[in-house]
């Protein structure tokens, strides 16, 4: 029982790496976008993923988006409601809670507009703030938790082309964690693309007042191994690519998508932690406010 | 002496008459006008024309604004009386995070612009 308990921890341990944080796809994040002073976007993105060995991760990914002038846009993204759960000597553990809290700040530094078109790059900082609870259920691992527990940090580059029949961007980035509990959740490099491609209305004469895209996303993430109390985890980091074709339908209210995330290459260090699938809804809304600058 | 007088004169009346076009030679952009076209680059979508449409219609004098997105030109429509300078749409696109382009002004007396419009 102890035996199996032990294999079910270490099983546990090598897909964590991955279960918390999924595909961050071009649709989970705005790329070089434009938004404008006063826009307050609101998103919410429901997303399921599961992996072999009994691994499955819900949760809801919800962002604010502000834009506090015409270059600067502030995100505030927090996973709110999370259920990580694993498959532990022949039980299903799960640990549900809040998870942490990702402020990040873009800057466009190039903006090159034409009718119709629109081709910005942006890089972007951020920070992750740990107010998720990293301490639910004990008997799986720190990585399963559905907070960190630790301070992180972001870097990226975006860019981002956009026609009126085509839209495609580019994100790429590191994100490093800090030690929590003398835990520390491997520093990930991260890059995505992504295509959308108009399939309707044909005709964009007069005003339009919605549109439907078919989208075409990669996202790649190789992160380092897991290490605790100074040494490394066996079985934890190594690499994912992942496709992810959706659909996406947008007014100028509102957008809806819906995502399908496919293993399309994978070098996970644990055994039987293969990453099967996740699928991800898109909920948005835009609010717009006087203050800005 | 008489010359002298005149040229004071006709130099007071060339003042006077500069002064008073001065304010109308400042604000041609926002002669007598309805309606304007205003083009806008960087528009791409149905998602993307919020931000823009509240920006110009937060102008005061603004009465209504639709766009056109294939041509990315906004028709703006002002209230009776209003007067809008081009450097206040020029302002509020940008806030929109978008680059203004030409605009074009559709006078009550003139109904025809450039391009059928």
């Amino acid at each position: 029982m102890i035996a199996r308990l032990i294999a079910g921890l270490l099983l546990a341990l090598g897909t964590a790496a991955f279960l918390p944080a999924p595909a961050r796809a071009q649709l989970t994040f705005p790329g070089a976008s434009p938004i404008s002073s006063g826009n307050i976007v609101l998103r919410a993105q429901p997303e399921a993923t599961e992996a072999g060995g009994g691994f499955s991760s819900l949760f809801d990914r919800n962002v604010l988006i502000y834009g506090a002038s015409p270059d600067l846009t502030f995100l505030v993204q927090n996973n709110s409601i999370i259920t990580n759960s694993a498959d532990v000597g022949g039980r299903q553990l799960s640990a549900t809670g809040f998870g942490d809290t990702l402020f990040q700040t873009r800057y466009t530094i190039f903006q090159q507009d034409g009718i119709g078109s629109t081709l910005r790059v942006a890089p972007i900082i951020g920070i992750n703030v740990p107010t998720g609870m990293n301490a639910v259920n004990s008997a799986l691992s720190p990585a399963l938790q559905p907070g960190t527990g630790a301070w992180g940090t972001r870097d990226a580059i975006t860019a981002s082309w956009q026609t009126l029949y085509w839209n495609g961007g580019a994100e790429a980035g590191y994100q490093a964690n800090s030690d929590a509990s003398s835990y520390h959740i491997g520093n990930t490099v991260y890059a995505d693309v992504g295509f959308h491609y108009l399939l309707w209305p044909s005709s964009l004469e007069g005003q339009v007042g919605s549109e439907l895209y078919a989208s075409l996303e990669s996202n790649y993430t190789s992160s380092d191994a897991n290490a605790s109390f100074g040494r490394t985890v066996g079985g934890t980091g190594g690499q994912l690519l992942l496709i992810d074709p959706g659909i996406i339908w947008t007014t100028t209210l509102y957008s809806v998508s819906f995502t399908a995330l496919l293993p399309a290459y994978e070098r996970i260090a644990a055994d039987g932690g293969r990453y099967n699938y996740g699928v991800a809804l898109f909920f948005r809304r835009s609010f717009f406010t006087d203050l800005h600058w | 002496m008489q010359g002298g007088w005149a040229r004071r004169g006709a130099a007071a009346a060339l003042l006077v008459v500069t002064l008073a076009a001065a304010p109308a030679l400042a604000d041609t952009s926002a002669a007598d006008s309805r309606e304007a076209f205003v083009t806008v680059m960087g528009v791409v979508s149905p998602y993307a024309t919020f931000g823009l449409l509240k920006h110009l219609s937060g102008i005061p004098g603004v009465a209504s604004v639709t766009f056109d997105l294939a041509h990315g030109i906004a028709d703006v429509h002002l209230r009776p009386g209003a007067s809008v300078t081009d450097q206040q749409f020029r302002d509020a696109i940008r806030s929109a995070s978008y680059t203004a382009g030409d605009i074009r002004r559709k006078s009550e007396t003139s109904e025809n612009l450039p391009g059928g419009r």
